[in-house]
């Protein structure tokens, strides 16, 4: 061993920084996970010591993280701002990472040279360059190098019982439990078990001549003998990980995390979800995926067996759901907790020494030799130009994955929306984004006002998150039917959280907005609409928070930096000493256990060149069958899948490439026909599954039924289309259907409407709005209310108007009682009511009482999404009486009324007919508000219908609906005195705003329908305008 | 034995009784008298309590008004004491109550009324609701609040000049102070308008307030109907025209006041168009049906009010069509589609066809015509040879193909 310094690590270091620390400005902002880090950081850099969070779900507390990283993060922001903060913490994690793995390689290989090629090829590992550039997981980096520093300490300490190394491989221990606390844990399991089984087995060759002649008897004996330590070892350390971060346990105990596990694309069958497949194991395991059969070989020799047993076990859990394997390992709860990439990571990075090793007996050692006496010097040459090829290959695609497939939206400017939150007090609500990705935390990290949002799923704490796995509202669209059935849930009583504003940076959210009453403000500078809810209560300006006792707090902010230091202190001399060789010491004993590395196993080579051709093999099959299921024109099903494909990703040019080229549609003119449509199904969808039946098919033309299941944002829909498909050649077409010829009456025509405008407050001021500038609120009027019950659903229905002179904005709020007037449930009316009034305008309503989906039937969560599932509330009690609220408040837009009803047909069952559009804006989305009548024209029920395309002006759209069976119905409760208008009994202000009312005036006409249910229908249309002009 | 009591206790209860009366004189003899005589004085007067003692131990003036309580330290100058009440104490008007203590025992009581200062007064007024009816029967109400400028209330009985101005008339109301308020409702009168407000008090006046009075409820109407042709050619825009909408005193109602037109058919089906009113005028759309109908219509603000039943009568365009069969009956032409000039009509006609194999509907094909003309292509590779019936419909004629074959 020479002594001087190790060339191999010292480059390592160089290009590992300069490499990843200029990458991470371009990479690690836009991570899943260092953005949340940074608003944690951000909490501590402005109250170190408390640790309640307002800023998320509606309060939190940090202690349910590690928080060392952040504290660092929060430190350094004191010097250079939060973002200076995480890049220096980000570079620092780099260099303990790489010379964690050097140390590690050092300790298992027992030469200098494999470890240093160990640290070489550390610095370009796509599974270090996956966790820190894609995924920005800084703790759990931070953890796993802190806990490779400390298993040569480990090792030394139970090797020569020297208290120095027992005091420095706690202090690093607990530096890893300060900084991840899942790290130590399965470190226990992981590294630390197999590196005890390896100082047993070191020890007991000492006690023999050769290794073969350490026996099982000779193994145990001096497991006996080193007991003490191995003990001493355990139990302290396990009394580190508890007390270092005792406020973490202290928090677990008490608020048990019970929500819903979340999906994680770790736990999905990676031949099935390909994308998964790809990001948690191809990526990870990367170039070290061709070496297994040298790793395992040399992992279960005997001196690395445990070590072979942890990575096998590391490798199995790290394929998911592809096998039963982890599942049955792990047990079901623990499988549904735990994201397993973690164990993938693991396994790479403990595959490092024996792969640097490799490298380095490929390099300049036997295994070179061997190639070259075997197949030449030129093989050689060439296989090591592959090899550095393809290596590089890995860590540049790994590198730029997110260039090409964007794992976050656009970076969104903040400086609009926090100065809108500054504006006008507008922080004294709380707010919500949508369509920001992780970048919400960045938002949190700089404005005080508060979000029920939040992006540390962990803290989760109101049910209506908890009960379902939904990582966050934020991005609810990805999370099908739980994601947006809770998002609906606050966007319907958005009071009980004062939910005011909400960012939306995807319009795919805004017919859910609108229908359930939200309103646009304004779009800011950078893009962001701002949606708003008028009659929202402001924050109350002390809100609650759970304390813990102040002990707990000192704690939690002392302990941690003083690990640092003081592991610091303990071990910077040793650590820095002996890597950098600044000074001469002893050497450690692990060196001692050299290999011996001057014959290369030929069979080793042969089966590893076996499985090099074998994965070869495999990556051209995958290609071959990706080719072969993308081949889009080969069959009939296969060219309408990709056409209704192309149409779902808005791809028209690769659409218009599907359509028969006999039937002389140029692309202009296919664009023409496509950009004309808007709507539900073509603006605001998402094809979720497809379905095609051939009819009629012959050799060369068949007629296919296709049934698609779109999801929108307010409800899953279904629609079927008729197409022909011909064959031209050896392609199928698809042939075209015919669009509406219909020409509009006018070429010019003119409307003229009335546009309101609220000041808001006409004076500029940081003063409350004085009191001359708050305006009256429009008085209501409840014509009839009602309890019903349809099937086991009780739902409040009824006749709301506007009796008031301005356009009102309405919250209709129902609470159900039973006879002992004990309160039941209570909620907001939905879709199925007008938000909008105009001046005398009549609106019929459904309040339905929705509750928290799924809270009591976990198991029976259903798996295909429907955004308007249904779940009502259990209740305890029948309930018999009922009160209502309705509140106004000035409107003044989306009051588009100009929509007439058409030529309508109807039988027993359905009822059709077009929609006209008399007016100026382009209706997207028409929604029908059906009610049944009996026959004394008394209102029974009420029932909406989402028609799936936009009518646009002066043109008419067809619609066909069924109509509700009403079997199951009856009248619970039909008393309205207990309707509340502003506040004030409803009666009252019936009796003076509209003293001489035509009773029952407003049912006067309605369509007559002989069905057995009800006896007639009235039609409501309320329109949502997604661009107005 | 009684004479011997009687001898024992006599002396013992003369020391007793001597010792009582020797005590007594020595507590009579602090003498304390209020100097000040004053009882009356107006806010942010200086008010100096003054009393003669011949104690200047262990005294104290307690101070008590509606807004706090306070202990004041004597000045002591020869054998007079004073006490000065603070400022934040002689600016509140109304009762202040105090007493002296000695010792820590009550010894004078006394109270001063403080009334308000004749400085600046400020008239602070509230106006609402901000919109109220018109026709005399709502009402919104002023309330004035004036106070001294050290915000206190005017005297009980102060004159407040109430003023209000509505169209021409400006009217003032005297209304006295009481309960440190004063107030009057407003109501509206039949005209709409804006009535604006202020008080005044001892030449001080409050901030202008406003209430709208909006038009009351609408009474009934009538409409019309303007179309530039009576065909039903499903291509042209009638419209229904409110007259000016009012309430029962002449006021047209609001801007944007939401009316309904309920069109019933010949077949009774209501079908219905929506229009907001501007200067009291509504004026709906309806697209002509493209078959011949007689229209009812009539408009509705729902609850309130309605118009007159207007009817409308659409003549047919659509006298007859040609239909040809070609390429085997596969292929059906259906035109020229002609208009009430023998024009072709306009794009976008509804053509439907209904094919029936034994006697059950296998399919219903929509079109829409263009320039006239429309065609049905029956493939042989999805209506295999055989006898259909076809029957199509445009325009409210249907025609019937019975037995129709479609060969190979």
């Amino acid at each position: 061993m020479d002594k001087k310094t190790n060339k191999y690590l010292i480059s390592a270091l160089l290009i590992g920084v300069a490499y990843h620390s200029t990458a991470i400005f371009f990479t690690l902002e836009y991570t899943y996970d260092a953005l949340i880090h940074l608003f944690f950081a951000n909490h501590y850099a402005n109250s170190w010591f408390e640790p309640w969070n307002y800023s998320w779900y509606t309060g939190f507390t940090v202690m349910s993280y590690p928080p060392l990283v952040h504290q660092g993060i929060g430190l350094l922001s004191y010097i250079g701002g939060l973002k200076f903060g995480m890049f220096t913490v980000a570079i620092i994690a780099t260099i303990l990472y790489i010379t964690g793995v050097y140390r590690f390689s050092l300790l298992i290989t027992s030469s200098r040279k494999a470890a240093g090629y160990a640290a070489l090829i550390a610095t370009f590992s796509s599974s270090f360059a996956e966790t820190l550039h894609l995924f920005g997981q800084l703790p759990s980096i931070i953890g796993i190098s802190i806990l490779m520093h400390s298993l040569p300490e480990i090792y030394l300490w139970l090797k020569t019982g020297q208290y120095k190394y027992f005091f420095t491989c706690l202090s690093l221990i607990s530096v890893t439990v300060t900084s991840h606390h899942v790290t130590p844990i399965f470190g226990m399991i992981f590294f630390i078990f197999p590196l005890i089984g390896m100082v047993v087995m070191d020890a007991s060759r000492e006690r023999v001549n050769s290794m073969k002649e350490v026996t099982f008897k000779v193994f145990l004996s001096t497991f006996f003998s080193l007991f003490k330590r191995i003990i001493g070892f355990g139990l302290s350390s396990l009394l580190i990980i508890i007390f270092c971060i005792l406020p973490y346990w202290v928090n677990t105990k008490k608020n048990p995390i019970t929500q819903v596990p979340i999906p994680h694309g770790s736990r999905d069958n990676f031949l099935e979800v390909t994308s998964s497949g790809l990001v948690f194991f191809v990526i990870p395991w990367g170039i070290i995926m061709f070496f297994l059969p040298y790793i395992i070989y040399r992992f279960y020799s005997k001196r690395y067996l445990f070590f072979g047993i942890s990575f096998s076990m590391l490798t199995i859990l790290g394929t998911g759901g592809t096998t039963p394997l982890p599942k049955m390992l792990l047990g079901d709860t623990a499988f549904n907790i735990l994201t397993l990439d973690r164990f993938t990571l693991w396994a790479s990075i403990m595959a490092l020494p024996i792969f640097g090793e490799f490298i380095y007996r490929f390099t300049e050692g036997d295994l070179k030799q061997l190639i070259q006496q075997k197949y030449g010097a030129i093989t050689h040459r060439i296989s090591g130009g592959i090899l550095a090829g393809m290596f590089l290959f890995t860590t540049v695609f790994t590198m730029s994955l997110s260039y090409f497939r964007p794992s976050q939206p656009q970076k969104i400017k903040m400086l609009p929306i926090i100065n809108f939150l500054n504006q006008d007090q507008h922080d004294h609500w709380r707010y919500l984004t949508l369509g920001f990705g992780d970048q919400i935390a960045w938002l949190a990290a700089q404005t005080k006002a508060m979000s029920v949002d939040g992006n540390y799923h962990s803290a989760r704490r109101l049910p209506e998150l908890t009960t379902r796995a939904v990582e966050r509202l934020e991005n609810s669209k990805f999370r099908g039917i739980e994601g947006l059935g809770s998002l609906q849930q606050f966007l319907t009583v958005p009071e009980k959280y004062n939910l005011k504003y909400i960012f939306s940076n995807d319009k795919f959210y805004d017919p859910l907005l609108y229908f359930a009453g939200w309103q646009r403000l304004r779009q800011l500078e950078n893009g962001i609409m701002v949606w708003e809810r008028l009659g929202i209560p402001p924050l109350s300006s002390i809100l609650p928070k759970k304390d813990v006792p102040r002990f707990l707090k000192i704690m939690w902010g002392i302990i941690p930096v003083s690990t640092v230091l003081i592991a610091f202190f303990l071990n910077i001399q040793l650590m820095w000493y002996r890597t950098l060789k600044l000074k001469v010491k002893s050497l450690p004993v692990y060196l001692k256990f050299q290999n011996n590395y001057n014959t290369f196993s030929n069979k080793v080579l042969i089966i590893s060149n076996i499985w090099i051709v074998f994965m070869f093999v495999v990556i051209s099959y995958g290609m071959y069958y990706f080719y072969i299921k993308n081949n889009t024109q080969l069959t009939a099903q296969n060219v309408i899948e990709a056409y209704f494909d192309a149409i779902d990703f808005k791809e028209f040019e690769r659409a218009h490439s599907y359509v028969d080229p006999k039937s002389n549609v140029p692309i202009a003119q296919y664009m023409l026909e496509i950009s004309v449509t808007d709507g539900l199904l073509s603006s605001y969808a998402k094809l979720d599954a497809i379905k095609v039946e051939l009819k009629n098919k012959t050799k060369n033309k068949a007629k296919a039924i296709i049934y698609t299941e779109w999801i929108t944002p307010i409800e899953r829909a279904s629609k079927m289309y008729i197409y022909e498909v011909v064959k031209r050649g050896s392609k199928w077409y698809v042939k075209l259907p015919n669009y509406d010829l219909d020409i509009p009456p006018d070429q010019l025509f003119s409307d003229n409407t009335t546009y309101y405008l609220n000041h808001g407050r006409r004076r500029i001021t940081t003063q409350q709005t004085s009191h001359e500038d708050v305006l009256k609120q429009p008085i209501l009027e409840v014509l009839s209310a009602k309890l019903v019950k349809n099937g086991k659903s009780y739902s409040v229905i009824g006749e709301i108007q506007n009796v008031d002179n301005v356009p009102a904005d309405i919250i209709l709020k129902a609470t159900l009682y039973n006879d002992d007037d004990k309160k039941l449930a209570n909620y907001n009316a939905k879709y199925l009511v007008k938000h909008k009034l105009m001046p005398k305008e009549t609106s019929n309503f459904r309040i339905n009482f929705e509750g928290i989906a799924w809270s009591k039937t976990k198991d029976s969560i259903p798996k295909t999404f429907n955004p308007d599932e249904f779940t009502p509330t259990e209740l305890e009690e029948q309930p018999t009486k009922f009160n209502l609220h309705c509140e106004g408040n000035v409107a003044n837009t989306d009051l588009y009324k100009l929509i007439s009803i058409n030529d309508l047909k109807h039988n027993k069952t359905h009822i059709s007919g077009n929609l006209f559009n008399t007016g100026i804006q382009e209706v997207t989305i028409p929604e029908l508000i059906i009610s049944y009548y009996n026959e004394n024209k008394e209102l029974i029920w009420v029932d909406n219908h989402f028609i799936k395309e936009g009518i646009r002006q002066q043109r008419r759209q067809f619609f066909n609906v069924s109509l509700s069976n009403l079997d199951s119905l009856n009248v619970v409760n039909d008393d309205k005195t207990f309707s509340f208008i502003n506040g004030l009994p409803n009666e009252d202000i019936a009796k003076k705003v509209v003293p001489n009312r035509i009773i029952g005036h407003e049912n006067k006409d309605l369509i007559p329908i002989k069905a057995n249910t009800f006896s007639f229908i009235k039609i409501e249309t309320n329109n949502y305008i997604g661009n107005p002009n | 034995m009684k004479l011997k009591l009687y001898h024992i206790l006599f002396p013992f209860l003369l020391i007793v009784i001597l010792s009582v009366t020797s005590y007594i004189p020595k507590k009579t003899e602090l003498k304390i008298d209020l100097i000040t005589k004053k009882t009356a004085y107006t806010a942010t007067q200086t008010i100096e309590l003054k009393f003669t003692s011949n104690q200047t131990e262990k005294i104290y003036l307690y101070c008590n008004n509606s807004y706090s309580s306070t202990i004041l330290t004597p000045e002591i100058k020869n054998d007079s004491i004073s006490f000065t009440v603070p400022n934040h104490f002689t600016k509140k008007t109304g009762l202040l109550k105090w007493s002296l203590t000695v010792s820590s025992k009550n010894v004078l009581n006394g109270e001063i009324i403080i009334t308000p200062s004749n400085s600046k007064t400020h008239v602070e007024a509230y106006f609402g609701p901000r919109s109220i009816l018109a026709g005399g029967k709502d009402l919104s109400m002023l309330v004035v609040v004036p106070s001294d400028s050290y915000d206190n209330p005017v005297k009980e009985g102060t004159k407040v000049f109430i003023n209000h101005q509505f169209l021409s008339t400006i009217k003032t109301d005297i209304i006295p102070t009481e309960n440190l308020i004063a107030w009057k409702n407003i109501f509206s009168y039949k005209p709409s308008g804006r009535i604006l407000v202020n008080a005044l008090c001892n030449n001080s006046s409050s901030k202008e307030l406003t209430t709208i009075v909006y038009p009351n409820n609408p009474v009934n109407f009538k409409i019309e109907a303007q179309r530039d042709h009576d065909f039903a050619d499903g291509n042209q825009v009638s419209y229904f025209i409110t007259s000016t909408i009012k309430d029962q005193y002449n006021n047209i109602i609001s801007d944007g006041t939401l009316v309904e037109f309920n069109i019933k058919n010949k077949q009774n089906i209501l079908l219905k168009t929506y229009s907001t009113t501007i200067n009291g005028v509504a004026k709906a759309k309806m697209l002509h049906p493209d078959h011949e109908e007689t229209w009812k219509v009539n408009a509705v603000v729902p609850g309130m009010a309605e118009s007159n039943t207007v009817q409308l009568k659409y003549k047919q365009v659509l006298k007859d069509f040609d239909i040809e069969f070609t390429n085997k009956n596969r292929t059906i032409n259906v035109g020229i589609l002609t208009s009430f000039m023998d024009q072709p009509v306009a794009d976008g006609f509804i053509v439907k066809l209904n094919l029936y194999k034994n006697d059950s509907l296998i399919e219903t094909k929509i079109k829409t015509s263009y320039e006239g003309m429309t065609a049905f292509k029956l493939s042989k590779d999805f209506y295999e040879s055989g006898v259909y019936n076809l029957i199509i419909e445009s325009g409210g004629i249907t025609k019937e193909f019975l037995n129709t074959k479609l060969d190979e």
